[in-house]
């Protein structure tokens, strides 16, 4: 009876101590556990990995390091899967912040092994900070070049047979935010929508992935682990290349935090009962 | 086009526009540009003053027309059929009009100026509420002046960094016109050294990386993970000295090739990014902002832990249900989770049964028309609040 | 013996202490010093975990004058710079660029933004709705196309058939446009829940009818599957914002294990 009643009574810096210490411990030394790959990621995965060399495809990145541990390894995924296929990319953001921070992110990935060694303005372009949604978007589904025709990219070879939206392959997005609104508002199904968005927004996106609207969506640290291991069934055999990183180190604490989470929720739950049924005996 | 026609089309050829006028390289105030700009704000002003004058009882209406015109801009954008060609031009049955409704992005750009000019105020009011409290010495002036001080570090490195980047963007603009005509001189060849020696610093630093991270995983022992340093440290060297007389051939030919183009390239944005302002920049954004951002975000999953422990109690059927479609989904987002019921083979019957296959089932069939209706009650719901605003009918905005 | 020779690059070992005085030429500080003072801020921040204190104040505020220092540089670099100084005044030719023609119209805007001002005057305060009302009437008037342009196809994806043309389960082999009763059962379900959920938000008015009562009843039911999922997610999200700052006070900062 009173274990019930000091439960309830406990005080809530000792919860935050153990979630510490099990991230804390889980970070340094994780626990591996095999992963199910979600159908929404493998979609995503294999419309990608059924583009050609030379195909070009429009990659908007919207986050930066304040959601760091679940898009950075979402984008990184990504970069190394197009910069595998050799297929060409133009980056734009709509945050301003943001396409600093995914340059840097693409620059790093393309010095792995196995990454082609990817160079500006032959392998990819930056198409930069656009400061209106709207308007960004309604320029890039209407006219493309026009679009981006002050950005000093229309001459390089990235967006040589470029004319128009539905001569890129697909439009893909690492968001934190709610960028793609627009696009589903635009899009005017001139080619493929695809998504990598934080877990918090996956439950207002799934809709337009049921719907079709989307070709595939990778959830959260989940979907960038997803990915990792689809990178890895592809590529693991070759020597040097990178495919596991911040989504499978990440899965090992989250699940002990969620684990802490589903146990503090059932004790609680416990310690109510147990101390409401001993003060109506008592 | 008649004398109005012109007055109205705003993308009229300069000359016979009267909206738009040329900027020349002379000093700005001797320009008709800068005059007719001073004007306008001038004009405009008077203007206001008169409106302030303005009895009680005609305010109201002032603000109801305001915003109604705004409004029915967007709504005349939207029901007036147009089209626009790929070339960009714009094709709608009133061609004067079709072009001010092309002009969207001058509504957009107008409400972020608006926006962005009441932001500056709302930190000017920011600084007049810590300053006092500075100055007069009240309680907490530590704590004020702090504030004050990281504000103004971050003005001071956000405004040079961007002046020095757009100085940055003008020398590669230089560069790429010489590039065209190949004409090379020392000025080129002292970025090309620089960028040479930018590009062999972040190979080296890569392979550093990748070493570090090969010892650290015990992939390396400590004498070789230091062999691979020494050898990053050599190929660094030699490399700055190959592209060193990349650029000496380059000098003496007196041609600028693409090769050493691409290195003065790199070598104007390391210049950039090396300078006094841009690492200030990056030290109060990236380090220090982002870093707070992050921390204290990250706050939030401590306090859903304890207000999960001490409040999410099962008493309702709504609470029950709650809880265990959080628990479903949480369980499909970790492979611990997913590793309860990976043996049933998916494809068959009991295969429907899996964690992922009942989550991606909740997500997609309960919860996706689910989220769908709230989206529908809020949409309607903004409507009705755009149809009373723009009817004057909020009584907040216009009272 | 390895574990104790990594352990050197680690806060416990010689190697980490060296690497405070590492530094390139050009920069200002060495890069461990940053991370150091990053997460000492990073600590300020969780400070507040055990309870409020002076530090975490010292934090805070230094927090609050980035932020509000970053808006009014973003507001001008962002926004002012190139939509309204470059496009009132225009841009001299240059060498590598065109001449950029100034719109002097623009300028009514300085004073328009300069009623907002007035909001800390008495008498005048009125004035001070006028920019606000600008913005609020374009608001509003963007309500109608994204009604029409954003929730109508939502609409049209809920209109699902449901009346099975296959027997049994669905199966990879399918001809198109057949309809598996397992298929149909969902839709049904998908159907339901939107109605009766829906149903549940027409609570501005008193719900006579008994079907409307019972349904909207069990449209909050279905409404907090939704809203549970939703916790979740929102969870996870946070569980790993916290993991990676964890990754940076643990790997990045004290190199306590390998790094990515």
């Amino acid at each position: 009876m009173k274990v019930w009643q000091a439960l309830l009574n406990l005080d809530r810096r000792i919860l935050y101590l153990i979630l510490m210490l099990l991230v804390g411990w889980q970070i340094v030394a994780p626990i591996d556990a095999d992963n199910v790959v979600s159908a929404k990621t493998q979609d995503l995965f294999a419309s990608i990995d059924a583009m050609k060399e030379g195909d070009v495809v429009v990659v908007q990145s919207d986050w930066t390091n304040s959601t760091r541990g679940e898009s950075r390894s979402q984008f990184q995924a990504l970069m190394r899967h197009l910069m595998r296929k050799r297929v060409k990319i133009i980056l734009t953001s709509i945050d301003p912040q943001a396409i600093e921070v995914a340059r840097v992110n693409l620059e790093e990935v393309a010095k792995e092994p196995g990454n082609n060694n990817y160079e500006l303005n032959r392998d990819y372009v930056i198409g930069g900070y656009f400061p209106d949604a709207y308007n960004y978007v309604f320029g890039m589904v209407n006219n493309i070049r026009k679009e981006l025709a002050a950005k000093g990219v229309l001459g390089t070879p990235v967006m040589e047979n470029i004319n128009d939206l539905s001569d890129c392959k697909a439009v893909i997005l690492v968001t934190a935010s709610a960028s793609i609104n627009v696009w589903y508002q635009r899009m005017r199904s001139k080619t493929d929508l695809a998504l990598f968005c934080t877990a918090v927004m996956s439950a207002e996106n799934i809709p337009y992935y049921a719907s079709g609207q989307l070709v595939g969506l990778a959830i959260g640290a989940k979907g960038a682990f997803d990915y990792e291991t689809l990178l890895e069934e592809k590529y693991g055999s070759q020597d040097g290349m990178i495919n596991i990183a911040a989504g499978k180190r990440y899965m090992g604490p989250l699940a002990f935090a969620l684990m802490l989470l589903i146990v503090a929720v059932v004790f609680g739950n416990i310690a109510m009962v147990m101390v409401r049924k001993g003060g109506s005996s008592s | 086009m008649n004398q109005f026609g012109k007055l109205l089309a705003q993308d009229a050829p300069p000359g016979t526009n009267f909206w738009a006028m040329e900027r020349t390289a002379d000093p700005l105030f001797s320009q008709p540009i800068f005059w007719w700009v001073v004007g306008t704000i001038v004009f405009t002003s008077i203007l206001f003053f008169f409106l302030s004058r303005v009895p009680s009882n005609f305010r109201k209406p002032i603000i109801v027309t305001v915003v109604f015109l705004c409004g029915f801009y967007y709504i005349a954008e939207w029901l007036i059929p147009k089209h626009r060609l790929p070339t960009g031009e714009v094709v709608a049955p009133v061609p004067i009009i079709g072009n001010w409704l092309a002009g969207l992005p001058a509504a957009s750009s107008t409400a972020q100026i608006i926006a962005s000019m009441l932001l500056v105020l709302g930190v000017i009011s920011i600084f007049r509420v810590h300053f006092g409290r500075l100055l007069k010495a009240q309680k907490d002036w530590f704590f004020s002046g702090i504030l004050l001080l990281s504000m103004f570090t971050m003005i001071f490195f956000g405004f040079a960094n961007f002046s020095s980047t757009k100085s940055r963007d003008v020398t590669l603009a230089e560069l790429n016109i010489a590039a065209s005509d190949g004409s090379m001189n020392q000025r080129w060849a002292d970025f090309a050294r620089i960028g040479g020696e930018a590009q062999a610093l972040t190979n080296r630093q890569n392979v550093e990386q990748d070493a570090f991270r090969r010892f650290r995983k015990g992939e390396l022992t400590k004498s070789e993970y230091e062999a691979r340093l020494a050898e990053a440290r050599a190929t660094y060297e030699s490399e700055i000295q190959a592209a060193n007389e990349q650029v000496d051939s380059a000098l003496s030919s007196g041609q600028l090739d693409s090769g050493v183009a691409a290195l003065a390239r790199g070598g104007i944005r390391a210049q950039q990014s090396r300078s006094f302002v841009a690492q200030g920049q990056r030290f109060v954004f990236t380090d220090m902002l982002q870093v707070l951002d992050a921390a204290t975000f990250s706050l939030i999953a401590f306090f859903i832990l304890s207000a999960a422990f001490r409040a999410f109690r099962i008493r309702s059927i709504e609470a029950t249900i709650l809880m265990f479609t959080a628990l479903i989904i949480l369980l499909s987002f970790v492979p611990l989770g997913l590793a309860l019921t990976s043996g049933l083979e998916s494809g068959t019957f009991p295969g429907n049964f899996r964690i992922d296959s009942i989550s991606d089932w909740i997500l997609a069939y309960l919860n996706t028309p689910a989220i769908r209706a709230i989206n529908l009650g809020l949409a309607l719901g903004y409507l009705a609040m755009g149809m009373r605003i723009l009817m004057g009918l909020e009584r907040g905005v216009t009272e | 013996m390895t574990v104790i020779s990594q352990m050197d690059q680690s806060i416990f070992g010689r190697d980490w202490w060296q690497k405070f005085s590492e530094k390139e030429d050009w920069q200002i500080m060495p890069p461990l010093l940053v991370i150091t003072i990053g997460a000492l801020l990073t600590l300020g921040i969780y400070s507040l975990l055990y309870r409020e204190n002076k530090f975490y104040r010292f934090v805070e505020h230094i927090f609050v004058g980035l932020a509000a220092g970053y808006a009014v540089v973003v507001a001008w670099t962002q926004i002012l710079a190139e939509r309204w100084w470059d496009a009132m005044l225009g841009k001299a030719p240059t060498e590598a660029m065109p001449m950029m023609l100034g719109r002097w119209a623009w300028a009514v805007l300085l004073p328009i933004g300069f009623l907002g001002l007035f909001v800390f005057s008495r008498k005048q305060a009125w004035l001070s709705r006028i920019p606000i009302g600008i913005l609020l009437g374009l608001w509003a008037g963007q309500q109608f196309s994204a009604f029409q342009e954003e929730f109508l196809p939502q609409l049209a994806a809920t209109t699902v058939p449901i009346i099975p043309n296959k027997l049994g389960l669905v199966a990879s082999g399918d001809a198109p446009g057949s309809l598996a009763v397992s298929t149909a059962i969902s839709n049904l379900v998908l159907v339901i829940t939107f109605l009766v959920v829906l149903s549940y938000f027409l609570y501005s008015f008193e719900q006579k009818n008994k079907l409307v009562q019972k349904s909207a009843q069990y449209g909050r039911w279905l409404l907090m599957i939704g809203l549970g999922a939703i916790f979740g997610t929102t969870m996870m999200t946070r569980f790993v914002l916290f993991i990676d700052r964890a990754y940076y006070l643990l790997i990045e900062w004290l190199r306590l294990g390998p790094p990515l």
